[in-house]
């Protein structure tokens, strides 16, 4: 279409008038005013990306990487041998591969190289998961001696009534398995509706979403029983699922759409009594966890600046922890607890027109207090945290 | 590709980048209307387009040292309030509303038939997805080409050519049923 037709005339005429709507009122000087008032004026903290071009960053972090690595080495600090010191606090996933690093970010080892995502520690710290680069999930021994694949499209890490760490794992196709990482069995869990989304365990249940429907299988001797259905949403699509940590209750994020929508949370208890909606401002990109005491979950709520809360999941009671304002930062992602529950963890980084999406990882405590910077990742990446 | 910039421009945009607040304020006179009037088009209301803007200052301030020499300063900051535009629109989860306006009549001696009413267009925008705002915006109001379009919205320039046809397809549709 060529654009001196005259209808493209027309409307540029038109939006023109319609732009104008917009008074100018504003004063220049009290513009800036008012970002010196709302604290928008200070410099963020500079790094070295900024300074030297991200290429460079990335070159002085390999080098003081392999300063690092060699103290340690020569200190005999080294990890090295399975249980008899804590693995490395932060695990990252970018598109140079999956790494473990230091609890301010100095990367320590490189464990798969390739584009990697959602960095998860297994419950006893002794296993490392992460998205591949052709969607499989790798899980990998910290200390590198014992490498499994698994296709999944969802998965989530428990401890089975032994003490054992398993993976379970939705696939493309539905169904649904077992992986336990150190003898690579594979156990298939029978369902009769094939699963398609996310997916939650604990050491006696597991539950998945089968579109709107979310069934739950239970632990029955040694084995896990046949799969029963819990509820039906109303809304198009679950997002998140959480059991809590006794295993009792259900949680998950729903919504009729993925982007410009608000979520809802809801719980209910698995044997399907006292079901409740407890809030319907929640981001659809939130995630969801329990409190280690089972009585709260932690989302991103969208009911004004990005904020992380604790919502009662008796009676939907909204408790802020912490709102986007505190960072400097203009989007917040990820909001989660810990895997041993001893912090909350949230990702920070600025608005999408941004790339690449520079984030930065940060502890702080249920009270919104203690709050910590752990690591800056310059690289778009996913960053993961034990304990 | 030529550059425009205004004369002393180079300079503010440094000393600005370097923290002078008062060259910040400077850019802030020269460029605000243009933000502002790309942020109305985005959020079809006149308090968030200025909330937008406010925020996109923000993000300058932040980000001024980013912009490369040979980039049109103009055409980052417009960039940047559509954007910030859109993140409002998707944080407030505005919901259509049938606004009523007094139809405006045009200048003595124009005729109707040639001009597009603000009424019809108003509500051809409500039902637009922000995104497809955002790229009138850019183009027809910051008058930006397809190349710089594409830099901003990740998209390649045939991309933007692309959907921008079909935009204007589409508003000559429902704008001619008006």
């Amino acid at each position: 279409m060529r654009e001196d037709d005259r209808f493209v005339g027309q409307l540029r005429e038109a939006l023109d008038r319609y732009a104008a709507r917009v008074p100018d009122r504003s004063d220049p000087a009290e513009i800036v005013d008012r970002l010196e008032r709302d604290g928008m004026l200070r410099r963020p903290r500079v790094d070295v990306g900024a300074r030297v071009g991200q290429r460079w960053a990335r070159r002085l972090r390999i080098v003081a990487v392999l300063a690092a690595a060699a103290a340690l080495i020569a200190t005999g600090a080294f990890i090295g041998s399975r249980r008899s010191s804590p693995p490395t606090p932060l695990a990252i996933g970018t598109e140079g591969g999956l790494m473990l690093a230091t609890g301010d970010g100095v990367i320590v080892r490189t464990l798969e190289a390739g584009a990697h995502r959602d960095p998860r520690w297994s419950p006893d710290d002794r296993w490392l998961s992460g998205i591949g680069p052709d969607g499989s999930v790798v899980v990998l021994e910290a200390n590198g001696t014992t490498r499994r694949t698994v296709n999944a499209a969802a998965y989530a890490w428990r401890m089975d009534p032994s003490g054992a760490p398993n993976l379970v794992v939705r696939r493309d196709d539905g169904t649904i398995a077992v992986l336990d990482p150190e003898h690579g069995d594979v156990r298939e869990i029978p369902v009769e509706t094939p699963a398609t989304g996310a997916i939650a365990a604990t050491a006696d249940r597991i539950a998945w979403v089968a579109g709107p429907e979310i069934y739950v299988a239970e632990r029955t001797g040694a084995a896990l029983g046949p799969a029963r259905l819990v509820t039906r949403t109303t809304r198009t699509t679950i997002l998140q699922l959480a059991l809590s940590p006794s295993g009792d209750d259900v949680a998950w994020i729903a919504a009729d759409c993925l982007g410009t929508c608000l979520a809802s949370l809801s719980v209910i208890t698995l044997d399907g009594s006292a079901p409740r909606t407890l809030d319907g401002s929640i981001d659809t990109r939130s995630t969801l966890t329990w409190d280690p005491s089972g009585s709260t979950l932690l989302v991103l709520r969208d009911a004004g600046p990005p904020a992380v809360a604790m919502v009662d999941a008796d009676d939907g009671k909204v408790t802020p922890v912490v709102d986007v304002a505190v960072f400097g930062a203009e989007v917040l992602v990820r909001p989660r607890w810990s895997a041993h529950g001893t912090a909350i963890l949230v990702e920070s980084g600025p608005s999408d027109i941004d790339a690449p999406f520079s984030k930065e990882l940060w502890r702080l405590d249920a009270d919104g207090g203690g709050l910590r910077r752990l690591a800056t990742d310059t690289s778009g990446g996913d960053l993961g945290v034990t304990p | 590709m030529t550059v425009e910039r205004l004369p002393g421009e180079h300079d503010l945009v440094a000393r600005a980048a370097a923290g002078d607040r008062d060259a910040f304020t400077r850019l802030v006179a020269l460029h605000h209307v243009s933000m502002l009037r790309v942020a109305m088009v985005v959020t079809t209301d006149p308090d968030l387009a200025e909330d937008a803007v406010q925020a996109a200052w923000a993000v300058a301030w932040r980000r001024l040292r980013s912009v490369r020499a040979t980039e049109s300063l103009q055409s980052w900051l417009v960039a940047v309030a559509a954007n910030e535009a859109r993140m409002i629109l998707r944080a407030r989860r505005r919901r259509p509303v049938v606004r009523l306006r007094q139809i405006e009549g045009g200048p003595q001696g124009d005729d109707p038939a040639d001009r597009i009413s603000q009424l019809d267009l108003e509500r051809v925008l409500d039902r637009l997805d922000p995104a497809d705002r955002m790229l009138l915006a850019l183009r027809f109001i910051a008058d930006l080409e397809s190349a710089e379009i594409a830099k901003h919205l990740e998209l390649s320039a045939s991309g933007v050519r692309s959907r921008l046809a079909r935009l204007l397809q589409r508003l000559r549709r429902e704008l001619d049923h008006a």
